[in-house]
């Protein structure tokens, strides 16, 4: 089995580095190992330094957000012939030695979609609290719409399996929403989902997402699930 | 006082729309039926603000007035604004699909399809 490590990165140039070099080598099961790092728009060396580090690395002519970019790594992945992918933020937030935990619950479980949720680890508690209403609104509204209860509906840690894989097209959105939309086709399409915890590097400079997306999010759902 | 704001209020944004209409037609980025249409209904807003009346007038006192044009309205802005909705996601989908496919186009170096054109 040919594992993908789908990094979407956005100015991440002084964290990709790092990111690319503490994915692991070597994975039971695993033939091979490749970091395919998507350079979201971004206006520094992301590119060059994920290049430099050893990923593939392909380029958004603009900004699309970290759905669009997971799009395009996750469509890559299939291109390059890798059977699996696993997804991880370009910041530096994900524990790349995580991934084994993901790989195990897709060998072992046969989920196709595999989440690392924060909310199962013990590094929650440092979570910032206007974070942790958000992403439990957030947890909510997918719920709405997929009849899943997930613990954690936003998490950028995880695996996509092969049967996965073949629902790319079934993606209408690449916005914030991708999250989302993500476990609405596995429950629709009958895919096992599974969760397992996942560490969580939190620091102040990380960006990530504005707890008032949530409405933008909600509207393209009903949207998604009004027109199909 | 509420009815005086509510006339100064729509008397600048009827002339905000108005000259930002007719720049933009005399920078042929507006066609002269669009100018006029966005012309005709402001002043017709203006109007209204300026002499409410004029609606008892125009379409009597019995089962149509002020409240019959107002959901009338807010019934024709939703529409627009779902329209407006509609096009500007059809939009950034395109541009999502063109932006994402040119990633993987730069990557793996597919050679050029030939394109269909109609004759």
């Amino acid at each position: 089995m040919k594992l993908g490590i789908v990094i979407p990165a956005h100015n991440e140039a002084r964290t990709i580095r790092q990111v690319v070099k503490k994915i692991p080598r070597k994975l039971d099961g695993i033939s091979q190992i490749l970091p395919i790092v998507i350079d979201d728009g971004s206006s520094d060396d992301t590119l060059l330094v994920a290049r430099e580090s050893g990923a593939v690395a392909l380029r958004h002519r603009i900004n699309l957000g970290a759905g669009g970019a997971t799009l395009t790594g996750l469509t890559a992945t299939c291109r390059l012939g890798f059977d699996v992918a696993v997804t991880l933020d370009g910041d530096g937030q994900h524990d790349p030695n995580d991934i084994p935990t993901l790989l195990e619950a897709h060998q072992k479980d046969g989920a196709d979609l595999v989440i690392g949720s924060r909310f199962l680890s013990k590094t929650i508690g440092e979570m910032p609290q206007l974070k942790w209403y958000g992403n439990k609104v957030m947890n909510r509204i997918t719920y709405v719409f997929s009849h899943y209860n997930a613990t954690d509906s936003q998490s950028g840690f995880r695996l996509f399996g092969p049967n996965f894989l073949e629902l790319l097209h079934l993606f209408s959105t690449g916005g914030y929403e991708f999250c989302s939309e993500a476990i609405i086709i596995a429950h629709q399409s009958h895919l096992k989902i599974a969760e397992v915890p996942i560490n969580t590097i939190y620091f102040d400079s990380r960006r990530g997402q504005n707890p008032l997306n949530g409405a933008n999010i909600f509207l393209r759902l009903l949207y998604r699930s009004l027109t199909g | 006082m509420i009815l005086l704001i509510i006339k100064i209020l729509s008397l600048v944004f009827t002339l905000l729309v108005i000259i930002k209409s007719y720049l933009a037609f005399r920078q042929r980025q507006e066609s002269l039926a669009m100018f006029l249409f966005w012309s005709i209904t402001w002043l017709a807003v203006i109007t209204v603000a300026f002499y409410p009346d004029l609606v008892t007038t125009v379409l009597g006192t019995k089962r149509v007035g002020i409240g019959t044009l107002l959901g009338v309205s807010v019934v024709f802005v939703y529409f627009v604004v779902y329209r407006v909705y509609v096009k500007a996601d059809r939009i950034e989908k395109k541009m999502q699909d063109i932006v994402r496919q040119l990633a993987l186009k730069d990557h793996f170096k597919e050679p050029e399809k030939p394109i269909k054109r109609d004759r």
